[in-house]
């Protein structure tokens, strides 16, 4: 049984067909990449995953139990998390008070939640030096940071995470993929949505190509950096 | 890092050594009408707490404010008066009178964001201000008088007013610093994402109102021992207009807003003073010009002045800057 698993999932937005009969699954302790181009629908996937849009036809399981068009707030609290796009901080918040937010669903359990903040800190040491700044004030990259963390610190059973290097420096992505390997390696799975490819897939273990609302490749990361089609449209050889 | 006498110099600890100097030396000298100003002031930075507290930072706009204030002068009178209650007996009616309306409006502006809960509040506060006027309990238009017995001097009334406008703001302080703040600026800034990660919404901005409604409350048991009456006048938008006034003037969301934009107090009190009858209403149109061109100029308010900002904005820039230095050496 995979951990999440997605079968023939429609999704109609505005008398717009965006999903066409997308399926996919991630296994415990996997780190799967979806790339595609701009518009291909990846956002809504995920969106659609967490129930923050309806879905018109498929089926949504995680953990072997069905979460189609659940309320967003249930999925937070049964550990399935999204890093959003574009980060998403609460810019007037310090970067501490960023972080407990994630850990809303468990607030009253103090030791959980400060065990959890230390194990963020531990992973961005950064973040720990400054959590007393109000979000709006890091960098991206850090923000970026904060906004992985917030994820983590809802103890997520998979994570995730959407467009991972929009907006950011080439060196802050290199640092941000390496993160989210290590971040793998520990034991957490991942599904990772992705326009910048050749990163993407370098660290994929499966990876899937979604182009126009449906998936049209799928393989090990490895396998798809070396597919002729993947080179010519994602990776510019 | 240490800090020298240099550090302490600017702007921001001149301002507060004037400002400690005025709320120390005003009793010393004031005459009788430079007193009411300065219990006015500190009323309406007391009230502008409140307003900061729901509206800069939950992000819930309160257009009606004097509603809640109004329901604690009246809570006060009506119990000192119709109902024989002490003067703890007329804050608790005052505070549950506003419980009582902080949830009716966060019920009726049931989706309680942005021109919901604004209708609601205008709804209500319509109803109440004429329904003041209109009952015997409430005395009518011209309003119940406060035993005299409870006549305080100037002085008094000055030092009472000037703990609580110190008690809202560090109610304002406690509150962001704690979980609950925590939630209002999240709900505030982005209620979506606040939402998909378990908040609450609908409970916090109900919470929101009941604590900004009761501060307001405890502001309006004292005015009721001001002016030692009621009237529903209390409950006026020439009131509600100054609170926000003083807000958005000062800073939105800022524990320091109030006490920045409470000049425009000063000013309206002043000018009311010199003014003859007939231009009375002047200070709106100045209320306005200053909305406009605050609006305009500085959208953040006083407190959103680069003076007041952190030095460095950037926490890598911090960084950046410390190597520096040690690579110089």
């Amino acid at each position: 049984m995979m951990l999440l698993q997605i079968s023939n999932l429609e999704v109609v937005l505005g008398g717009l067909q965006i999903l066409q009969d997308v399926s996919l699954g991630v296994n415990e302790g996997e780190l799967v990449v979806v790339v595609g181009a701009n518009g291909a629908g990846k956002s809504t996937l995920l969106r659609t995953i967490c129930g923050m849009n309806p879905c018109a036809a498929g089926k949504v399981e995680f953990c072997g139990r069905e979460i189609t068009n659940q309320a967003s707030h249930d999925g937070a609290g049964e550990g399935l998390c999204m890093v959003p796009e574009g980060r998403q901080l609460f810019p007037e918040l310090t970067a501490r008070e960023n972080l407990l937010m994630g850990a809303y669903h468990y607030r009253k359990d103090k030791k959980r939640v400060l065990d959890n903040l230390e194990r963020c800190y531990a992973m961005f040491p950064v973040l720990k030096k400054y959590e007393g700044r109000i979000a709006s004030t890091f960098s991206g990259g850090e923000q970026q940071m904060i906004s992985i963390a917030r994820g983590l610190m809802s103890d997520p059973r998979i994570m995730m995470i959407d467009e991972l290097s929009l907006g950011l420096a080439p060196l802050v992505v290199e640092e941000l993929f390496k993160t989210i390997k290590q971040l793998n390696a520990t034991g957490m799975s991942i599904l990772l949505i992705e326009q910048n490819a050749r990163q993407a897939l370098r660290i994929a273990d499966r990876a899937y190509v979604l182009e126009s609302g449906k998936i049209t490749m799928e393989g090990t990361g490895q396998e798809l950096l070396n597919n002729d089609r993947v080179k010519e449209a994602y990776l510019g050889l | 890092m240490k800090k020298d006498l240099k550090d302490y110099l600017n702007i921001k600890t001149l301002l507060l050594v004037l400002l400690v100097a005025l709320v120390i030396f005003i009793p010393v000298w004031g005459n009788r009408r430079y007193m009411n100003i300065a219990i006015l002031v500190l009323m309406y930075i007391g009230l502008g707490e409140s307003w900061n507290l729901l509206s800069g930072m939950s992000g819930l706009f309160s257009i009606a404010h004097a509603l809640f204030f109004g329901l604690g002068v009246y809570g006060m009178t009506i119990g000192m008066t119709k109902l024989g209650l002490p003067v703890v007996g007329g804050i608790l009616l005052g505070l549950a009178a506003n419980v009582v309306m902080a949830l009716i409006v966060g019920f009726v502006g049931s989706k309680l964001s942005g021109l919901y809960f604004t209708m609601a509040l205008i709804a209500l506060h319509a109803i109440i201000y004429t329904l003041a006027g209109q009952m015997s309990f409430t005395g009518y238009a011209l309003g119940l008088s406060m035993p005299r017995e409870y006549l305080m001097s100037r002085r008094a009334l000055y030092f009472l007013v000037l703990g609580l406008a110190i008690l809202m703001m560090l109610i304002f302080v406690w509150v962001r610093k704690s979980r609950i703040g925590t939630n209002f600026v999240a709900l505030k800034e982005n209620p979506d994402l606040a939402v998909s990660l378990g908040s609450n919404i609908r409970g916090w901005r109900i919470l929101a109102v009941i604590i900004s409604a009761m501060m307001a409350s405890i502001m309006g048991a004292f005015y009721a021992f001001y002016m030692m009456a009621n009237t529903p006048e209390v409950f006026a938008s020439t009131i509600s207009l100054r609170i926000i006034m003083v807000c958005m003037v000062g800073g939105l969301g800022n524990v320091w807003g109030p006490v920045m934009g409470c000049w425009l107090i000063v000013f309206d009190e002043l000018v009311r003073g010199v003014m003859p009858s007939k231009f009375a209403s002047f200070a709106v149109v100045v209320y306005a010009l200053v909305l406009i061109v605050m609006a305009l100029l500085k959208p953040k308010g006083i407190m959103g002045s680069k003076i007041f900002q952190p030095k460095e904005t950037d926490a890598r820039s911090v960084e950046n800057k410390k190597a520096a230095a040690k690579a110089q050496k």
